[in-house]
């Protein structure tokens, strides 16, 4: 079975808040001093949901892709640690600014390049924008089905059947192969990579792919062809009020409560 | 980043931290407070990502790995738990007085966390002066057998061997007190302690995560290493790979409490702002922050020195003594940034701080290190 795993480096979500500062004039983050990017959380667990899918299936191949800056060969090195066996990385200046959808256009083009795959695999969302759009959108650009928030990702002969996660319970749909797959928390714990497989994957080398490589003409990449341009970026200004309800009787009390909370709308 | 670092160092590193602060530090703090020992479950894990193997050559199913390699590991381990970064000495290779047979037996084995030891040097009256070990070994046919008692020996319980130094001739000559000294090889139930072997737990003031065992040998059987007489120059060998070690656990106690100092400096306000504004308490840290970073470069370079092979015994005896002399104020510093607090066991500062204390004891003393050191200076005056 071979599967492509897409992982995303990301700003440390550990970043104490008092950390996180945004550049509002140029609708940008500024990256926290002295703090490392790491493997966007959910994506070891769609690394792990690859490894066991190939394993159970007797052999193929894991290949990890990632877009980002140079930076982020150290996401595709650790998902070889884990234990896939290739890495591309999707890499250029031109993508600078860009949004979720022309990245998943990258994605898609990077995929195809690839050729042969049963099934994509991606985290539920990046723990940066937490907008979990990409593997939609990835899909979207293939022409496959997508299947979000999975639990559990079952291969049954030309399809997979998926347990996803919803607010209220869980749904367990079938997809037909070649198909994208989202992996939640839920999924269970990544394996730590072994010594072994981390010396490795320390000699592997990663493939890097440009803008070009990929077919992607100058109109397409790049902040000033967002499909979703950003309008503001800001830090919401949290205000809190403390008000003391008083009263006779705990009734009164709560009477006035119940009231109070519906003028402020909160019920 | 520094020239000792390839990317493979680097993503042992990384991979190294990531599971000690998520599997070993919360356990850590967990278990030190009622002197639980350190989980299986644990020690299982690390022998399935290979912290047992670092050292033990590919042809006997280790990861063939150098002291460099050994001491990024043991630093990170020691950031969340020191116990558990010393748990990886008692694999990464046997001492020299093992034989090949032996050595194919046993080194795969220890390099999945399988065959771990404990080592009985220490005596009530033998510590920094181990020429006057008085535990005797008996022959008995073509065994020997051991009487007497040893101090100190940590995790006697839950290792898989002991190793034992004990006199296998009376001292004719104070002069040859050395000679005499054989080093013994004990087999044994993991959980228990050998046949003809009792002991008690020494009460610790740290360094908790397994136990200290008093142990007293009577006809205990055991075979004997290397060769007879010669154990006390034995023990004394491939000391430096085990002082490097003791400085990366060092220097992982004080990395503790420097990055739980910054964090705290940051969030305690007092006088309306944050004490990580006042020059006293930045000046604190910055020190702190010089004197990881100079422990931890003498440290690489002795590991660097000992991987290609050259002499380093001086050095090494300077990074254990700078490391550990280091720890011990740096975590005291720490616990004085946080305060009261500090001082309170609802934080792993004091643990750091009790830790970091035993590092300037064992593995020999500072005072021991500082001998070696002026002893190499002055040799040839
Ligand atoms: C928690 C713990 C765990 C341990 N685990 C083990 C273990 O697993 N196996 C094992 O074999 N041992 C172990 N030890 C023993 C440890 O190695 C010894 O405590 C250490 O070597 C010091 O010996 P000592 O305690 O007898 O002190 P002593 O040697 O009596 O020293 C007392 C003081 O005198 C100083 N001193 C001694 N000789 C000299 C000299 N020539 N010049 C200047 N100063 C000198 C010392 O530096 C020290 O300050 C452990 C100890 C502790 C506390």
């Amino acid at each position: 079975m071979n599967i492509i795993v897409c992982v995303k480096q990301i700003p440390d979500p550990e970043t104490p808040a008092a950390s996180f500062k945004v550049d509002e004039q140029a609708k940008k983050v500024i990256p926290a001093q002295g703090v490392a990017p790491v493997v966007n959380p959910y994506d070891p667990q769609a690394t792990e949901a690859a490894l066991q899918l190939r394993d159970a299936a007797g052999g193929g191949k894991v290949t990890v892709v990632s877009l980002g800056p140079d930076s982020a060969r150290d996401a595709i090195k650790h998902a070889l640690a884990m234990g896939c066996d290739e890495g591309v990385l999707i890499n250029d200046d031109a993508f600078e600014g860009q949004d979720n959808f022309q990245t998943a256009n990258a994605l898609a083009k990077a995929i195809d390049k690839i050729g042969e795959y049963d099934l994509i695999l991606m985290g539920r969302a990046a723990a940066d924008w937490d907008m979990g759009v990409v593997p939609i959108g990835v899909a979207q650009a293939l022409g496959i089905p997508a299947v979000t928030v999975a639990k559990s990702i079952e291969k049954d002969g030309d399809s997979v059947k998926v347990e996803r996660v919803l607010d209220d319970g869980f749904q367990t749909v079938k997809a037909p192969l070649p198909a994208v797959v989202s992996v939640s928390n839920e999924f269970g714990e990544p394996r730590y990579p072994q010594l072994r497989q981390i010396m490795m994957a320390a000699k592997k080398t990663v493939e890097v792919w440009s803008a070009s490589d990929l077919g992607l003409s100058p109109d397409e990449v790049g902040e000033g062809n967002r499909v979703l341009p950003l309008e503001a970026l800001y830090i919401p200004k949290i205000e809190s009020n403390v008000e003391i309800i008083e009263g006779e009787s705990p009734e009164e009390k709560a009477a006035t409560l119940v009231a109070r909370l519906r003028e402020a709308k909160l019920i | 980043m520094s020239g000792y670092f390839t990317e493979e160092r680097r993503m042992i590193q990384q991979n190294a931290r990531e599971f000690a602060m998520k599997e070993v530090f919360p356990v850590a703090n967990e278990l030190d407070h009622v002197k639980g020992d350190i989980p299986m479950e644990l020690r299982e894990q690390m022998g399935e990502l290979g912290y047992f193997g670092i050292r033990i050559p590919e042809e006997y199913g280790g990861l063939g790995l150098g002291a460099f390699e050994y001491t990024l590991v043991t630093e990170e381990l020691a950031r969340a738990w020191m116990s558990v970064a010393s748990i990886i000495a008692r694999g990464n290779g046997l001492f020299g007085g093992f034989n090949e047979e032996q050595r194919k037996e046993y080194l795969p084995r220890m390099a999945r966390g399988e065959f771990l030891g404990a080592v009985a040097l220490s005596e009530s009256d033998a510590g920094s002066d181990l020429g006057s070990v008085s535990c005797r070994a008996e022959r008995d046919g073509d065994e020997w057998r051991l009487y007497g008692s040893k101090m100190w020996c940590t995790f006697a319980d839950g290792a898989d061997y002991l190793t034992v130094l004990a006199r296998s001739e009376p001292i004719t000559d104070p002069k040859t007190r050395h000679r005499g000294i054989s080093n013994f090889f004990i087999p044994k139930e993991r959980g228990s302690l050998p046949e003809g072997c009792s002991g008690t737990p020494v009460n610790k003031i740290g360094y908790h995560g397994w136990k200290t065992w008093e142990l007293h040998f009577d006809g205990t059987r055991a075979e004997l290493l290397g060769e007879e007489g010669r154990g006390f120059y034995g023990a004394a060998s491939g000391l430096e790979v085990a002082r490097v070690h003791t400085a990366a656990r060092a220097i992982g106690l004080a990395r503790g409490a420097l990055e739980d100092s910054m964090e705290y400096a940051k969030q305690r306000v007092q006088f309306g702002r944050p004490i990580a504004d006042f020059q006293a308490i930045r000046f604190k840290i910055a020190e702190m922050a010089a004197e990881i970073e100079a422990a931890r470069q003498l440290t690489y370079f002795v590991a660097d020195e000992a991987d290609s092979q050259r002499r380093c015994d001086r050095e090494a005896a300077m990074a254990k003594w700078f490391a550990s002399e280091m720890a011990e104020r740096v975590t005291s510093e720490g616990l004085q940034i946080h305060g009261g607090y500090g001082y309170t066991t609802d934080l792993p500062l004091e643990r750091y701080w009790r830790d970091a204390r035993l590092t300037k004891i064992f593995e020999g003393t500072s005072e021991i290190q500082l001998r070696i050191i002026s002893d190499r200076l002055l040799e040839d005056r």
